[in-house]
């Protein structure tokens, strides 16, 4: 498993530089506080056929005796009020308001996000087991439910805990899964919760679970009449958010690297657009395209080692790739028009653009040994902004046709769908596992994050309080497999 | 189509005290006795002081600057607006019809306007901001401010600006002069902005 990294080694740093008859100070703050404005997530929609689920409240013990006496709040925030709106908890066990994390409400609102599942409400719950031998399978079969997470959390001391789970199959009555996670850190443990709701997606599904992976994003908001920009990192469900930069002009277009510990993105912190590549531990922070002109929509190669960009300095916006290490360029399309927003396929052997060398924006594909170049987007007047589902499938874009929406392309079949119907949809980014697609959109006059899955039948919604979060870009996944 | 229309400033001569004459002209770059606000609300929520002087307001001049130096006597009464004077101005800001970035007529004319004050005072430089609406994809976007940008300069370097004068610059659709998702506010958000100075 890999730890997230406390930030806090980064310090603040500015940047003086004077342009004109004008010095100025631009401050730009990579930092960690504890937490950063928390996204709130909102599930519009969900799957008729979803499966009914028992997530029960795990037991909470310390390794020298299990709490049993209620004591007060200990002012530990085991659950945000986003979450435990749609899931309230009216009667959970006595020892859980001491656990420093509701594991089991992490994990029933990831599976209840995903649309695939209904997880049972604590207050329908005949009973909370924590232990096999405590379950009575007959209690739960009136229920429809046919498979139960139980667990424990187990206080270790020094701020370590233990965490024991067991998937069961309530029909045959047996364990399906069975883990235990020894000397978990506190800060750890919602990752934890991720995994466990990783295991309980694919075994029930088949398939890959993205729960315990992050997603990077830009907030604007304004203090006066300054815009003030963050670049965050929070986690699938939106928790943990951390800013790793802060500026006052603007900043676009994060782009994970495959290994999922830096994020290539453009700041406008020197007055102009400028592409920089920072480590997530806040080790280093490079400017590696600079150049006269726009410098743009950084993407990384699938073996990371190369950038691909959006240039203007030899005339139009053209697509080049950069050697990250050798920092040399080529260049990809040579036209008046312009050429940007590229991706990689996952096989890394070519390219999806967009051009408007048709006159509007439609996506291309570049393939790297030949150079050769095709068409790919056919349907409506503007494709822009393509985006590869990790498979090589599907083709997610920006469609305008009237408005703007996320449509979906699938290179196999050349269907074309648009999944989504909300207001000024744009910048898609799929999940690793590519069940769904996580998307900028605008309500309510405010720009605000949401996530639809492929096949257009689940969506959520995930906002900050007090400003505009936009260019979200969903990171791999954290463990191997 | 939208208008561009001539603004007329109303520059406030704060000639207290001693009756010294308003000066002839208004000059918008150099020492900014005066500043001079074009379009009132265009730089809203965009100025951290990065943008140097160009943070337009309008401001009256300090008391003492126009003071002869002695009398301090103040003649309060007669028509207050003798002391306004009234100028004629191209507003620095070229606006464009959605995705497009060609140069209309009218916009040509203001381009020509500033190409010949920068040919007036050898001095002037000029940056040329690039502006979309938020429509269609950000990085697009920061294409299309680019080439609209490229527009003005080349329909300046055409006027005989030199090209080392000018600077372009393309913040897309990143800098809305208004924050709204309407017609009216994605009009005033397609422009290119000159700086000069």
């Amino acid at each position: 498993m890999l730890t997230l990294n406390p930030r806090s080694i980064m310090s603040p740093f500015v940047v003086l530089f004077s342009r004109a008859k004008v010095t100025f100070v631009f401050c730009i703050l990579l930092f960690s506080p504890p937490l950063w404005a928390e996204l709130t997530i909102e599930i519009s929609e969900g799957y008729d056929n979803a499966i009914p689920i028992a997530i029960v409240p795990f037991g909470f013990e310390t390794a020298v005796l299990s709490v049993a006496v209620k004591e007060g709040q200990q002012g530990l925030e085991a659950s945000k009020p986003s979450e435990s709106k749609s899931d309230k908890i009216s009667s959970p066990p006595l020892s859980q308001e001491k656990a420093p994390l509701d594991l089991a409400q992490v994990v029933a609102a990831n599976l209840r996000r995903s649309g695939q599942f209904k997880p049972l409400l604590n207050s329908s719950m005949p009973s909370y087991p924590t232990s096999i031998e405590q379950i009575e399978f007959r209690q739960w079969r009136p229920l429809d439910i046919d498979n139960m997470l139980i667990g424990k959390l187990i206080d270790q001391g020094d701020g370590f805990y233990q965490v024991d789970m067991r998937f069961m199959d309530v029909l045959r009555k047996r364990q399906v899964l069975g883990k235990r996670w020894n000397q978990v850190p506190k800060e750890n443990l919602r990752q934890i919760a991720h995994q466990i709701s990783d295991l309980i997606y694919e075994e029930l599904t088949g398939i890959r679970g993205a729960f315990n992976t992050q997603i990077a994003y830009v907030t604007m908001r304004k203090k006066g009449k300054k815009r003030h920009y963050t670049l965050e990192v929070a986690d699938s469900d939106g928790f943990n958010a951390q800013a790793i930069l802060k500026s006052t002009q603007p900043i676009m277009s994060p782009s994970w690297s495959p290994d999922g510990k830096k994020l290539a993105y453009v700041s406008f912190e020197n007055g102009r657009s400028e592409v920089f590549i920072q480590s997530l531990d806040g080790q280093y922070r490079h400017k590696v395209a600079s150049f006269k002109g726009i410098n743009s929509s950084p993407a990384w190669s699938p073996d990371g080692k190369k950038l691909a960009l959006t240039l203007s300095k030899d005339g139009s916006a053209d697509i080049y790739i950069m050697d990250v290490k050798s920092r040399k360029l080529q260049r990809l399309t040579k036209r008046w028009s312009i050429e940007t927003e590229a991706i990689w396929a996952p096989n890394g052997q070519s390219l999806f653009f967009n051009s408007d060398r048709r006159g509007q924006p439609q996506v291309f594909q570049v393939f790297l040994d030949t150079l050769e170049i095709r068409r790919v987007s056919f349907e409506g007047r503007y494709n822009a902004n393509p985006e590869i589902s990790p498979n090589g499938r599907y083709l997610a874009m920006v469609h305008g046709q009237g408005g703007f929406n996320i449509g979906l392309l699938d290179l196999y079949t050349d269907e074309f769908n648009v999944l989504t119907d909300t207001f000024l949809d744009e910048s898609p980014s799929f999940a690793p596992n590519g069940e769904m697609i996580l998307y900028a959109m605008n309500r309510n006059g405010r720009g605000q994050l949401a996530v639809v899955a492929i096949d257009g039948n689940t969506s959520q919604i995930l906002r900050v309080k007090n400003g505009e979060v936009r260019e979200p870009a969903w990171g791999p996944f954290l463990t191997q497999q | 189509m939208f208008q561009l229309k001539k603004i007329f400033a109303v520059v406030a001569v704060a000639s207290l005290g001693a009756c010294s004459s308003p000066p002839d002209y208004i000059e918008r770059s150099g020492e900014p006795d005066v500043i001079v606000d074009t379009a009132p609300g265009v730089h809203d929520g965009l100025d951290d002081g990065s943008e140097g002087g160009s943070g337009v307001e309008v401001l009256p001049l300090n008391s003492g600057a126009q003071s002869s130096g002695y009398g301090s006597t103040e003649n309060m009464d007669g028509d207050p607006m003798k002391n306004f004077q009234e100028v004629e101005m191209f507003e620095p800001i070229i606006y464009f019809e959605l995705d497009q970035y060609e140069l209309t007529d009218q916009n040509t004319k203001v381009v020509k306007h500033f190409a010949q004050e920068m040919l007036n005072n050898e001095r002037l430089t000029v940056k040329i901001k690039g502006h979309t609406d938020e429509r269609g994809t950000p990085e697009y976007n920061l294409a299309l401010g680019e080439r609209r940008a490229k527009s003005v300069a080349e329909a300046m370097m055409l006027f005989g600006v030199a090209e080392p004068r000018i600077e372009v610059i393309s913040y897309g659709e990143e800098m809305p002069v208004d924050a709204e998702s309407n017609e009216a506010a994605w009009q005033k958000n397609r422009r290119a902005e000159l700086e000069i100075r």
